[in-house]
């Protein structure tokens, strides 16, 4: 079991190594999809929880797998799997696979690391290796677009590292020099200052997860990626954000009212604000990007939620694992589908399947996921007035949901289709597709696991939703209604003009008053060394002294007396 | 010292074998002098003894094969007239006063009247002018520069000293009684001056040797803070100033006449007393540029030379009596000293220029300044004998007094 | 019991006795040279290594003499002493390699490996130096043995960057010579001595250590280039690059700062100095010199000035972490001594074998040279990330434990510091790697593939294989016993008394 965790995590690292050897480059694409089959044989195979210990490593390495943790786990080695064997059949004529791959390999093992780490210095650098290496994937087309999403993913990357830079290092320092992750939300609500330290923690985690605000990378640079790289990033990349906040938070230690409350509102404005930005958007990469965005404000929310009601965690956090588990592979398959429109109907069948995942129609998951959680929400909405609101914009969000999936349709239909796609890129695709919809057949028994019974109530309230939005498209369509044009990063246009604005204001300021301090200053030593040359040189001091050196002689004896005589 | 500044000659010269029977007997009258003053118990015999040292000096000065050689002999004739002059007519005074002239004697007897505060006064300028302090210096650099370099070695190692030694013991037996602590300060205010004045003159030379010899006006500025550390002061201090400045004449000896030395085969071998003609010097001349180095490091008192030894004791006394204001003094002259010391090594590395032919200098006469240089910095770390010595030799007075 | 008190000696006089007989080699004999120069390092790291041994298993190394009354001469091996020679006798190994590769048919030789032992030789001193005055003897060898090494090209930059080096290192030499000349007149023999010698003095002498202290960490800040004194590190990258690597990983920056070590820990005691109430002053400059050199680093176009300035931040990472007070900030700052180090002169081969290679000085030359070099650019890219701080690198490993010594002091601000200089570390060194990976190569670099199978000599380029290796295996094996790390650990519970 011990040497599966680590090869979990080794095996894409050392299958990373072939790319030093230009012989063996060229197959290295075809090891994506067994890189990560130890791992998922931990996943599948290994039910104990366990950890391990390898003292040599870091400050001391703990790596292991628990409940939660299996379900991430999971989620990145079915996707992780699948979109290998989709990059095969789309990198087929990539002369820069063997890149791609490196890239890749080392993104997955920093992804699965992470999912397998139970101490903060090894999270911490498996989360950095899958960041930076992540860079790779987005900017691997090399097209303008691409660098300058990569310039904007590696500068926000930058601040989150600096943030959980600050909040790991309070979070480990309080719990003692390199404690177990397991320790460390109870040492956080036990600090003097768990907010500060939360707070911290919830925004280093908050760029990978899309916060809002946070989130001026995710839709620039989730689309610009190669296809099979996008599916990863949007489906299971983003969840790292939401694991680290899992692990890192004091979720079910203690009740800290502002801060869930806050985060609930971000949650929301997330989810919301997501969707509206989503559909006012023209290609359907970019769409998917919004909607993860969209979705991952509804695992914002339920994690506010936790903070805020300590007791909601044993509930919440399978759930949000769940949640997580349902949408990384719903979103995955629909970033697939996105090249594989070849104009043939039962291919729709295959991009449909999923989106209604998404939707959270009936016999899906995301019906499982979604009604758990309006279901728990309805408690906690009657203890605190401030979130009275909930419930209704959770079916705005719904709606919105559905509203940024006709988008995607619609993007999807005027995509220009392929001319021929590669028998694994198709048997990936409906791979995945199947698994996303794996609640037709698992709902019966993941249903009674959280409680969920599928009554008339609960599909009307699924399909209500999606009734209204499709009302809303058709009057939307009828009048002709145009949507406003909003870039893909949404906010980052304006803080960009103001930035550079602000730079050239400056550097006019200090560039300015440079260049006149400096004038003056070489005015003044040239006037300086005029004055300088004008006075006798030390040589003529040194003559004049050698011819008066009787005077000085007898100078010198006078004084010597006269000093004498004082 | 002598030995090797002896094997020097020997080599210099050895293609002008006329001229080297000329050096000789020049160079024993100054070794007799030296000898005597080193051991002269009265005021006479270290008036003689200095003009003994004064006679073979103007000799091997005007040895040199320019005018201007003469010109400086005959400048530094008239310095050391005027110098032992001013000796004599103190020394004839103290005698009409005390009837004797022997050190040790007058010890005992002197006191502090008009009279003899004159003679102490004219025999101090006196000494003060032949060991060329501040603003007394002029006639060093000239006669220094214009000698040949192992004669210019030795002048500037020995015979400078031999003036400075005549005045410490003068100070050394009489200044506690007679001296001033003002007068003290005042000879450690020129000593300061002269650091500085040195140095910054040194730092604007053009000329090879005329830089080494400026170096060593500053050099003797170090001397004369001796005087304000052991006047009025607790004896603990007067002990550091002692050992500084013992060490300061030992490591200025030494490193003074390796650079001399090396300073005349570089001036060999380029065929240019300019400075500025030594661009790509480190490569055809490596061994004497690094003995110029080696000595430098003595000069500017970095570790582990003696002069680092010398500049630790004097700070250290200097702090000890709270005479804070010497530091500075001797910081900057670290640092002037640095400046010029590097101003031939920054051309000598020099490597944008044609590479003009060098004379080739026998091997054996880049030896001793090498030998020299390397003493001077390990007396750093071997300071212990000869301090000990000197120790030996306090205890001695002491227990004398 | 003779070898014990012979051997720092033995270390010394191998990198010493080479670099005399260095000099007498004629230019030519390039093997004879070559040979002399990688035995005597060898040997020499050999012997380090069996002092590590010795002082893990408590055996006592020292050796002494009287230099002159009340002055002793005293070199001894201690933790702290076995981590800066560890560093810079492996170091040496490979920058020897990496100079005799770079320096292959270049004028003047002899001189500069002499030189180059010599400045060895006194790091050596440096590290095994047993007091204050032992310290600042081989401090000043250091300031004069790299000299030749800064003009060695002999051109006008690089004479004036030797005067800028010489009148900003002298000054400090004379500062720190007066401190300690006040310290052994005011308190005798200092020996260095982990906790120092004051732990109880008189409150009356307060102003007076305070004013020693000022004037040692004032000279020793000149090497250790603290802002304002910071100016002649920037200058004197016009040096060959294995005498940059040496300067800013091992030799005349880190004997700066190892001298802040000495001072703080073993002269002051660090209990003393937190009640003396300097450590605060000295953090806050040692930050502003952080967030200072990165912001200068960012405007730099030239790689090996970034990279300078890169230095001049980084190493006050090491006075930072000294300031801290308290084990943890102490490891941090022992640890990054090492790191740095070792990064830094990763950095500085790899940009040496660019501008040797290729000719490229300038970043913005540097678009997709990965293509024609990647061996280097990868050590570069180690070198780089690790500089930044990533996880798992060495350079993380220091940035988390000054991190957790700025907790324990409860320094908050300096979190702060150190994110600011991940930041900006990170925006003056990723643009660099993207340019290097992921722009399109410049089309001469295309036309000169190299000849051989490599990319360029091997000399070149083992040496920054190697650290970069050690980059990677340091950070993630930072707990292995016999690591930088753990002797840190080891060390910071000596000086805690843990």
């Amino acid at each position: 079991m011990n040497s599966l965790i680590v090869l979990s995590i080794t095996l894409p690292l050392l299958l990373a190594l072939m790319a030093l050897f230009e012989s063996l480059r060229s197959g290295l694409i075809r090891s994506l999809p067994w890189a990560v089959l130890p791992a998922l044989c931990l996943a599948l195979l290994v039910n104990e929880n366990l950890v391990i210990s390898l003292p040599y490593g870091l400050t001391g390495v703990l790596l292991g797998i628990d409940e939660t943790r299996r379900l991430f786990l999971l989620l990145a080695t079915l996707l992780w799997g699948v979109a290998g064997v989709y990059a095969i059949g789309y990198l087929q004529r990539d002369v820069k696979q063997w890149q791609f791959s490196l890239f890749w390999l080392l993104t997955l093992s920093g992804n699965l690391g992470l999912i397998l780490s139970f101490d903060a210095l090894s999270f911490y650098s498996f989360f950095a290796l899958m960041t930076f290496a992540g860079y790779g994937l987005v900017v691997h087309t090399g097209s303008s677009e691409a660098t300058y999403a990569g310039r904007i993913y590696l500068i926000m990357a930058m601040m989150g590292e600096g943030l959980l830079l600050v909040g790991l290092l309070a979070a480990v320092y309080v719990a003692g020099v390199n404690p177990a992750l397991d320790q460390l939300p109870l040492a956080i609500a036990n600090s003097s200052s768990p907010v500060l330290i939360s707070m911290m923690i919830l925004l280093g985690f908050g760029i990978k997860a899309g916060l809002p605000i946070l989130h001026l990378w995710l839709p620039l640079a989730h689309p610009v990626a190669p296809v099979p790289a996008s599916a990863v990033l949007s489906g299971v990349m983003i969840k790292a954000g939401l694991l680290g906040w899992l692990i890192f938070l004091p979720l079910g230690e203690m009740s800290l009212t502002t801060l869930g409350i806050l985060v609930v509102v971000l949650g929301v404005v997330a989810a919301i604000g997501a969707a509206l930005i989503g559909i006012c958007q023209r290609k359907a990469k970019t769409v998917l990007a919004y909607s993860s965005i969209s979705q991952m404000g509804w695992m914002t929310m339920m994690v506010g939620l936790m903070l805020l009601e300590a007791s909601l965690a044993p509930i919440l956090i399978p759930l949000v694992a769940l949640f997580a588990l349902h949408h990384g592979l719903a979103k995955g398959a629909l970033f697939l589908s996105v090249p594989m429109n070849t104009g043939r109907t039962l291919s729709w069948l295959w991009v449909l399947l999923p989106a209604f995942s998404l939707m959270g129609l009936p016999f899906t998951s995301g019906l499982l996921v979604k009604t758990a959680f309006k279901r728990e929400t309805i408690e906690i909405v009657s203890q605190h007035w401030i979130l009275a609101w909930l419930p209704g914009l959770l079916s705005i969000a719904a709606i919105g949901t559905c509203l940024l999936m006709f988008r995607f349709l619609g993007c999807l239909t005027k995509h220009p289709s392929a001319d021929s796609i590669h028998f694994a890129q198709r048997g990936s695709f409906v791979l995945l597709s199947l698994l996303s919809g794996f609640a037709f057949l698992g709902l019966p028994f993941l249903g009674a696991s959280v409680g969920i019974e599928l009554t008339h109530e609960v599909a009307f309230g699924a399909v209500f939703p999606l009734l209204l939005a499709s009302l809303l498209f058709l009057v939307g369509r009828m009048l002709g209604f145009n949507l406003p044009n909003i870039p893909p990063g949404d906010l980052l246009i304006p803080i960009r003009s103001v930035m550079s604005h602000l730079y050239a204001v400056s550097n006019d300021f200090v560039s300015a008053r440079y260049e006149v301090s400096l004038q003056r200053m070489t005015l003044w030593l040239n006037e300086k060394k005029t004055r300088y040359q004008d006075l006798v040189a030390p040589e003529v001091i040194e003559t004049a002294m050698r011819k008066q050196v009787v005077w000085i002689f007898l100078g010198l004896a006078v004084s010597f007396v006269a000093i004498l005589r004082f | 010292m002598a030995l090797l500044a002896a094997f020097q000659i020997h080599h210099y010269f050895a293609h002008q074998l006329d001229l080297q029977k000329r050096i000789w007997w020049r160079f024993w009258l100054i070794l007799l002098g030296l000898t005597l003053v080193w051991s002269a118990g009265d005021l006479i015999t270290l008036y003689v003894a200095m003009e003994i040292v004064a006679l073979g000096v103007v000799g091997l000065i005007a040895l040199g094969d320019q005018a201007e050689s003469y010109r400086s002999a005959l400048r530094y004739l008239k310095a050391v007239l005027l110098g032992t002059l001013s000796f004599l007519i103190g020394s004839i005074i103290i005698w009409g006063v005390y009837g004797t002239v022997s050190l040790s004697a007058l010890q005992q007897q002197i006191e502090g009247t008009g009279l003899t505060g004159l003679a102490f006064a004219l025999i101090t300028v006196g000494l003060v002018y032949r060991a060329a302090l501040f603003p007394l210096h002029s006639w060093l650099p000239p006669a220094h520069g214009s000698s040949h370099a192992p004669l210019s070695a030795l002048l500037s190692a020995l015979v400078t000293k031999a003036s400075f030694y005549s005045l410490a013991r003068v100070w050394l037996d009489w200044g506690d009684l007679i001296g001033s602590e003002l007068l003290a300060q005042l000879l450690g205010i020129l000593g300061a001056l002269a650091i500085v004045w040195g140095g910054w003159m040194a730092c604007r030379q053009s000329e090879l040797k005329m830089l080494v010899a400026y170096s060593s006006v500053n050099q003797v500025g170090y001397f004369f803070l001796f005087f304000p550390l052991i006047i009025g002061v607790s004896h603990e201090v007067a002990v550091l100033a002692k050992q500084g400045v013992i060490l300061q004449v030992i490591s200025h000896a030494l490193a003074k006449a390796a650079l001399f030395m090396a300073a005349g085969n570089l001036v060999a071998a380029m065929g240019s007393k300019y400075i500025a003609d030594l661009s790509g010097m480190s490569r055809s001349m490596p061994l004497s540029l690094l003995s110029f180095g080696f000595a430098g490091v003595s000069i500017m008192g970095l570790p582990p030379s003696g002069g680092f030894l010398a500049k630790w004791y004097v700070l250290q006394a200097s702090l000890l009596s709270g005479q804070w204001w010497w530091i500075p003094v001797l910081i900057l002259g670290g640092l002037l000293s640095a400046a010029y010391i590097f101003r031939i090594f920054s051309r000598s590395f020099l490597e944008e220029c044609s590479v003009k032919p060098i004379k080739p200098v026998p091997k054996i006469l880049e030896i001793a300044p090498m030998v020299l240089a390397l003493l001077a910095v390990g007396l750093g770390l071997l300071a212990s004998t000869p301090l000990s010595l000197m120790t030996i030799a306090m205890v001695v007075t002491d227990g004398h007094e | 019991m003779a070898t014990n008190s012979l051997l720092p000696l033995w270390v010394l006089a191998t990198s010493l006795v080479v670099a005399f007989i260095i000099f007498t080699i004629p230019e030519e004999r390039f093997k004879l040279r070559s040979f002399l120069n990688l035995s005597a390092a060898v040997i020499k790291l050999l012997l380090v290594m069996i002092m590590t041994w010795g002082v893990f298993q408590g055996v006592f190394y020292e050796t002494h003499f009287e230099v002159a009354p009340g002055l002793e001469f005293s070199l001894k091996a201690d933790p702290l002493s076995i981590v800066f020679a560890g560093l810079s006798s492996v170091l040496w190994l490979l920058t020897t390699v990496y100079a005799i590769g770079y320096l292959e048919d270049s004028p003047n030789r002899s001189r500069f490996f002499g030189f180059f032992s010599f400045c060895v030789a006194s790091t050596l001193g440096i590290a095994l130096a047993g007091n204050l005055f032992t310290f600042l003897l081989f401090y000043e060898m250091l300031t004069l043995s790299a000299y030749p090494l800064v003009v060695h090209r002999g051109t006008q930059a690089a004479l004036r960057a030797g005067r800028v080096y010489l009148i900003y290192t002298l000054s400090g030499g004379a500062l720190l010579m007066l401190g300690v000349v006040m310290m052994y007149l005011n308190y005798g023999e200092m020996p260095f001595e982990s906790g120092g010698h004051f732990q109880q003095v008189d409150v009356a002498e307060y102003p007076m250590l305070g004013f020693i202290f000022f004037l040692l960490i004032a000279g020793l800040a000149v090497k250790a280039a603290l802002v304002p004194l910071h100016g002649w590190l920037p200058s004197a990258m016009v040096a060959p690059a294995p005498v940059s690597a040496l300067l800013h990983a091992v030799a005349v920056v880190k004997a700066g700062v190892f001298g802040i070590v000495r001072v703080v820990y073993d002269i002051f005691g660090i209990e003393f100095a937190y009640m003396l109430g300097v450590l605060v002053p000295l953090s806050i400059l040692a930050s502003a010199t952080i967030v200072y050199g990165s912001i200068r680093a960012l405007y730099q176009t030239d790689l090996k000035r970034r990279l300078a300035f890169s230095t001049v931040s980084q190493v006050s990472y090491i006075t930072l972490g000294i300031t801290l007070f308290g084990p943890l900030g102490t490891i941090g700052a022992i640890v990054h001594l090492v790191h740095q180090g070792i990064m830094k002169i990763t950095l500085f081969f790899c940009a040496g074998n660019y501008a040797e290679t290729l000719g490229i000085h300038r970043i913005d030359e540097l678009d997709g040279v990965a293509k024609r070099m990647p061996w280097t650019s990868m050590a570069f890219t180690m070198g780089a990330l690790g500089m930044i701080g990533l996880p798992p690198l060495a350079g993380f490993i220091s940035k988390w434990y000054l991190g957790l010594g700025a907790l324990e002091s409860g320094m908050y601000w300096v979190l702060f510091v150190l994110v600011m200089s991940t930041l900006l570390n990170a925006a003056y060194f990723l643009p660099i790697l993207h340019r290097i990976w992921f722009r399109a190569p410049h089309p001469r670099w295309l036309s000169s593939q190299p000849v051989k199978r490599v990319e360029c000599s091997w000399l070149l380029l083992a040496p920054p294989l190697v650290t970069a290796v050690l980059i990677l295996l340091l950070g993630v094996f930072a707990s292995w016993p016999m690591s930088p790390f753990s002797w840190a650990i080891f060390m910071a519970n000596q000086e805690y008394g843990l």
